[in-house]
């Protein structure tokens, strides 16, 4: 039993020597990424702090155009959408950004739903990284697991995954490839053009709303509305038709009772009708974004929106 | 409690040092509450349900072996066996089985209702209920007399390392392992503990990280190309075989360290050569109780079995593992072409090719395997049979792109994907013998995949394939 135990503990001091000098490069190449994913989830958690903020999912990432809108409000914008990461991300995001800054407006693109689901709660690990430097996302955290202290013993545990976004973050040739595609403040376009005809989805009329994620949503709200920022939230268009869309119906009256702006694309005809202004069924490509982010600036210029300009 | 969870990361250990600080006698008894423990975790109220299988079969035993006339054994026997599967049936299949009445007597017109039951599938009950069952059927067969400890004979079936998901043990395997005496044993210690690494490699880095590209493929098979649903099923391949064989791994390493052994699970399945080697390498546990209490007493006639007979007990045999692994017709299909394939093989020993060169011949074979059982799980992760057929037709009609969802996910399925062939080169080869590495180099090679499992493991909520069946 001696023998087996000490052979363990000997192991065992390897690994975390090893964990430790692995996971002190990790964390030191991590904070020098100048592009990719990592630099702009850093960028949202320390740096952000231009006028207008934009948060959501990839459908956030790819539909506002950071250009358009600078141009059409001359106020500075930066898009903080995160590929797969719904309102527990979000919620997150904002309380690190406005713990140091207070933006004038956020655009809130809503493609989420209020039911559980564990995947959410998985791709919170996006923000290991910054769990020792920023309390305000410990919160957050703990929801994916209540062991989530323990585990950042290990050094690399945060890092997990990530070697080749920080190999590429910092990269020169992947921040000139940035610039190539057109990536300008977090707003990355899609090229291609989705070819296959529309399609009717079947979306459930209610499910029970999970009270976490539903009460980090208004928390998003009520943050907003303490630090007297501007707030629309907006679901972009998508290239499918439904009949009921109970998420949708949720979130709209969750606005209605903050007095919150919302605004649905979802059924625009315009749209509907166009499947060359489409990437895929939720993405719309490059031109279809500098479409919609126009006539949004435009229907929220009428409603006098960035009073603060 | 999932073995990848941090919580057995706790739990294990916390067992491994009471279970040899206390006096051997009551060790069973701390094992039982360990196991009862770790599957009460999930919902406690469904250990209601592995108790009832062990009374029930317990019970019958006993009465099968007191019994003097062969009709009264026979009857104990058959209580055992129905009482089971009755308790299996209601959980598993008894809504798929109304669904598919109702839904042919709607097509031809007919209404008929059944009443319906919304119930949480236990975890692990086709395993445990399997084993007892095996057990029962091996007192009335005269293979093993019945166990007169009912605390020890309640840890053979909830016996936490293989509960939920295997292997399927024989009570004469693993009971007379509780009766005796276990010291502490260095050698089976360490070999546990490298099975256990191994076995955590495999579910954590390589099926969780294959889970991601081939999840992504068939949930959404209509939209992709030939080569990404190629892809996704070569991938699939090695997932789900990285993830039972992960399973079975780390259980039979538990096990060691705990003093036990259990038997072998997989070894290296995508070598064989030929559909009935499959099958010996494959799920062995669960391929060896169907072939012992399915096949052979359909076949073993006096006199030999004539061809359609064997026809008919192999179809037979691969319908009801295929109806094991799921209620659902993508898996009645899966048994039924796993069957064919077998019967081809070693009914009628078809032969396609005839290769002189011994190494070609071997070649030419583990491919002809691999295809056709590539084949074969399409059916098993395609989420409905249109499903299967469409990914199928898009597999030889469909051009289009490789979908790579993120460069680094490809990378790593493919890193991952090549340790797992090197290694299992390594073991079937047996390059062990001429690459004569030290003790130290077996050191730095586990050393170096736990440290590759921090690095590249995918710590998320996904749970092991087979614990759905």
């Amino acid at each position: 039993m001696k023998q087996y135990l000490s052979k363990i503990i000997l192991a065992f001091f390897v690994i975390v020597l090893f964990d430790q000098i692995i996971g002190f490069g990790l964390e030191k190449f991590y904070f020098t990424a100048s592009s990719g994913a990592i630099h702009q989830t850093t960028y949202a958690i320390e740096k952000a702090n231009e006028d207008v903020l934009i948060l959501g999912t990839s459908r956030a990432r790819y539909h506002y155009n950071t250009k358009v809108i600078e141009d059409s409000t001359g106020l500075s914008v930066y898009n903080l959408g995160s590929n797969g990461n719904f309102t527990l991300y979000q919620n997150a995001i904002l309380k690190s950004v406005t713990k140091r800054h207070t933006p004038k407006a956020i655009i809130l693109d809503f493609s989420d739903n209020f039911n559980y689901n564990p995947v959410e709660h998985d791709r919170l690990a996006l923000l290991l990284p910054y769990y020792k430097k920023h309390p305000e996302i410990q919160e957050v955290l703990s929801m994916k697991s209540p062991y989530e202290k323990w585990k950042m013993m290990s050094k690399i545990y945060p890092f997990n995954s990530r070697i080749s976004s920080i190999l590429m973050g910092n990269l020169e040739l992947n921040k000139k490839r940035e610039k190539y595609k057109d990536t300008y403040k977090g707003y990355k376009p899609l090229e291609r053009i989705y070819e296959l005809e529309i399609d009717s989805l079947q979306l459930p009329n209610d499910y029970a709303v999970n009270d976490i994620k539903y009460d980090l949503f208004k928390e998003i709200i009520s943050i907003c509305k303490k630090k007297n920022i501007q707030l629309v939230v907006v679901v972009s268009p998508a290239y499918f038709l439904y009949e009921n869309n109970y998420s949708i119906e949720l979130c709209k009256k969750l606005c209605e009772d903050n007095n919150v702006a919302f605004i649905d694309y979802s059924r625009d005809e315009e749209y509907l009708k166009n499947k060359a202004l489409f990437a895929d069924v939720t993405h719309l490509n490059k031109t279809g974004s500098t479409l919609f982010t126009s006539q949004l600036m435009k229907k929220l210029k009428q409603a006098e929106f960035f009073h603060n300009e | 409690m999932l073995f990848n969870s941090f919580t057995y990361l706790l739990f294990f250990p916390a067992v491994c040092i009471i279970y040899y600080i206390i006096p051997s006698k009551i060790r069973w008894l701390f094992l039982l509450i360990a196991s009862y423990f770790f599957y009460m975790n999930w919902e406690p109220m469904y250990a209601l349900l592995i108790f009832f299988s062990t009374v029930v079969t317990y019970f019958c035993a006993d009465q099968i072996h007191s019994s003097k006339s062969k009709k009264s054994k026979k009857a104990w026997v058959t209580l055992s066996v129905v009482s089971n599967f009755s308790i299996l049936f209601l959980f598993k299949y008894y809504n798929f089985i109304t669904h598919s009445i109702i839904d042919l007597m709607t097509t031809l017109g007919l209404r008929v209702e059944f009443p319906e039951f919304k119930l949480l599938l236990p975890v692990g009950i086709s395993f445990y209920t399997f084993q007892a069952v095996g057990y029962s059927i091996d007192v009335y067969w005269k293979k093993i007399a019945p166990e007169k400890h009912l605390g020890k004979y309640a840890l053979f079936v909830s016996f936490f390392p293989q509960l939920v998901a295997g292997p399927i043990e024989r009570a004469s395997n693993l009971l007379p392992q509780f009766h005796k005496k276990i010291h502490f044993d260095y050698h089976k210690a360490i070999e546990g503990t490298k099975l256990i690494i191994w076995g955590f490699f495999m579910k954590v880095a390589v099926a969780n990280r294959l889970a991601i590209y081939v999840d992504a493929v068939y949930n959404n098979a209509e939209m992709h190309s030939s080569p990404s649903l190629i892809m996704a099923t070569f991938f699939f391949m090695v997932q789900i075989y990285c993830d039972f064989a992960g399973y079975s791994n780390i259980a039979i390493g538990c096990a060691k360290i705990l003093g036990f052994d259990l038997m072998i699970n997989f070894r290296r399945p995508y070598f064989a050569k030929s559909i009935s080697e499959f099958w010996q390498r494959w799920h062995i546990s669960l391929s060896n109780w169907f072939k012992d209490y399915v096949y052979i007493p359909l076949v073993d006639k006096p006199g030999g079995a004539s061809n359609g007979r064997k026809v008919f007990s192999l179809m037979t045999t691969f319908l009801v593992n295929g109806l094991w692994h799921g209620a659902n017709w993508t898996f009645v299909v899966w048994g039924l072409m796993n069957g064919v394939y077998q019967m081809f093989d070693s009914v009628f020993k078809f032969n396609l090719l005839k290769i002189n060169s011994f190494k070609a011949r071997e070649a030419f074979h583990m491919l002809r395997i691999l295809i056709l059982f590539g084949f074969t799980v399409i059916f098993f992760r395609a989420n409905s049979i249109s499903d299967a057929f469409l990914i199928i037709k898009n597999m030889f009609v469909k051009s289009g792109p490789l979908f790579i969802d993120t460069a680094a996910t490809f990378f790593y399925c493919w890193f991952c994907t090549s340790i797992i062939f090197v290694r299992d080169l390594y073991d079937e080869y047996h390059f062990h013998k001429k690459l004569k590495l030290k003790r130290n180099h077996k050191y730095i090679w586990y050393i170096s995949l736990t440290l590759l499992i921090l690095l590249i493991g995918v710590f998320d909520s996904r749970q092991f394939i087979y614990f759905q069946f």
